[in-house]
Parts: C-alpha cells; structure tokens; sequence
C-alpha cells in the first residue's frame, strides 16, 4: 500500500500511520545523525514522526510516498539546531582517522585526507541555508531534484539552481594539495595580556 | 573530485539508528497515536481552506512583523556586531585556539583564505596550537 494511502487511512484509523514510522524511521535517523549527530538525531527523528502525525490531515495524497515530506519536517526541524549542525561538522573535520581516504579521489595521503575535510566542513557550516539544504538533501538523503523540491517547497528549478550554485561554490574554493608556503593562505593573530 | 561524494565521506562516520532509539521514538508516537484515537479524528482541510488559512496565517505574520519592526526598531539604536568582532569571538571560544599562558586574550584576527568562508577554517586553528609565549602580533603558514 502507497504511504499516501496509508495517511489517508489514518485519519479515520490513527494506528496506521505506525507504518509509516516503521517504512522511514531510519533514514530519517540517518540523515538527521549525519547533520546533527547522534544525541540531537534521536530528538529530530522523533519529532518528525510527532509532527508528520499531527499534520497528516493536510498531507498532499497526490504525493504517492511521503519521504520528501518527512525530510522536509526533518530539514525544519534541524533548522532549530543550528549550533549542533556546526558543532557535527567540526567534529567531522578533527576526525582522528580522517575517514575513509579511498572515497577522496585525487588524495594521495591522510595528511592531504584531513586538510580536505577540514576545508569541506568549514564550506559546509558557512553555506547559507537555501543553499545547504538541497545539498544536503541530496547528497546526505539522496533525495532526487524533484523529491527536494517538495521536501522545501520551492519550484524544481530553483533547487537545480541552488545545487549547482552550491556544488560549485565547493568545487572553487576546495583547493589540491599546496606545494609551497606562499600558495597557502594565512592567519594574523594580535594578542595581549591583562 | 566529486563534491558529492565528498561530502558523503565526511558524514560516513555517523552513528546510525540503534534498537533503543527506534523504540523510544516509536513509544512517544504510540503515545501520541492513543490519545488521537481516544478523540477526534482530525478533519481533512479542503483546498479553499487550506487559502484562507494561509491567507490569514500570512496576514497575522505581515501585522506581526510591522508591530516588531517597529516597537524593535525604535527601542534599539545600538550598531549591529562587526564581522572582525565575530571573527575574534569565534577565535576565542574555540578549544582548539590555545593560548596557553594566563591572562592572554585575542585582539584581532585576520586571514586571507577562500572567499565566503565566515571564519577560519580548521587547519589554521590548528596551526594555532603551536601559539605561545609573549607575541603581541604573530603570523602563521597552514599547510
């Protein structure tokens, strides 16, 4: 049975919409995990099904599965969780093990491995929300183009622009691995004591 | 190099959904589910509903926000927040930044990295361990 089929029916029969829980918690828990880490996971995939339960009522039955709609709870519900999301993808970035390397094509060592994910997280906390959302969406929960567009409620096009926007805003500033001091960018620091 | 994939290595390392997890949220929503079934079923919005609902949300927000506008507007004249004074805040708060001595406290950051970026990345706090002993102005290479 579809998922909308299934909400429709838990309107007049509120114990089926356990099976949407049961067909999207993961991936829900997944996606949230990865942007907010564990602890704060739990409390975004449980909220999810607590506000998708409660607004089933205005659920699109035109919509034949729900999992743009509950990302889309998800996303908005990580939006509160913004310190988290920066917190996450600092961790990300001091990784000890620097993850797997063999995913980073083009890195030929660990040291070049965590210098890039260091770079990446700092890109990814500082990109505006319109931007990171789709990105994420489909990177993370591998929404297609048209799922995210429902997900956020925005035209199909402009999560294409805002993607490519996005992707291409890493790709400039996602620089190889630097040979000589002067390529390298630097830091002033003025300190004092008292 | 794919920034998709990238990406996707970064976030690999998260932890994934475990039993207990699984079940405390699905408990709160039985909890929730119970109490729907004990009282109304909740009534299906028609489109033209579902309009003037937000017709009159929208309306509420736009009063909302000219009352705030205003009443904020007029009791604040304070200067907003400086980039350079966010950045030194940021440089401060966090752990990796460790100027070991008591008493010694950031003035100023600077840096010339990739545009757009709000604050500096992690390799150059890193960098910044290596900061101590009694420089008043210093300046130093990521690699």
């Amino acid at each position: 049975m579809l998922d909308c089929d299934v909400i429709l029916g838990s309107i007049s029969e509120p114990a089926r919409f356990a099976t949407i829980f049961d067909r999207h918690f993961d991936a829900i828990h997944s996606y949230a995990c990865r942007r907010v880490g564990n602890s704060a996971a739990e409390e975004i995939a449980s909220q999810t099904f607590l506000v998708a339960f409660d607004r089933r009522g205005a659920y699109d039955p035109s919509r034949a599965t729900a999992r743009p709609w509950l990302f889309g709870i998800a996303t908005n519900l990580i939006h509160d969780k913004h310190r988290q999301e920066e917190r996450q993808f600092r961790a990300y970035a001091r990784a000890a093990d620097g993850g797997p390397v063999d995913a980073l094509e083009g890195v030929e060592n660990r040291a070049d491995a965590v210098r890039l994910r260091s770079q990446l997280a700092a890109l990814l906390v500082a990109l505006p929300k319109e931007e990171a959302d789709p990105l994420l969406l489909f990177a993370l929960a591998e929404l297609t183009y048209e799922e995210i567009a429902q997900a956020l409620e925005v035209p199909a096009g402009t999560v294409k622009s805002r993607l490519s926007r996005a992707r291409k805003r890493i790709r400039e500033q996602i620089r190889p691995p630097r040979t000589t001091t002067e390529e390298m960018p630097t830091v002033n620091l003025e300190v004092d004591h008292g | 190099m794919d920034e998709i994939a990238l990406i996707r290595a970064l976030a690999s390392d998260a932890d994934s959904s475990d039993a207990s997890t699984r079940a405390a949220a699905r408990q709160a929503l039985d909890a929730r589910i119970e109490l729907a079934s004990s009282g109304e079923p909740p009534k299906r919005h028609s489109a033209r509903q579902r309009r003037s609902l937000a017709l009159v949300g929208a309306l509420t927000l736009t009063l909302a926000g000219a009352i705030a506008f205003f009443v904020v507007g007029n009791a604040s004249r304070s200067p907003q927040p400086a980039y350079g004074a966010e950045l030194v805040r940021f440089a401060e708060s966090t752990p990796l930044l460790l100027l070991k001595e008591p008493g010694w406290r950031v003035r100023n950051v600077a840096w010339n990295s990739v545009p757009g970026l709000r604050h500096p990345p992690d390799p150059i706090l890193h960098a910044a361990k290596s900061f101590t002993g009694k420089l008043s102005f210093a300046s130093v290479c990521v690699r």
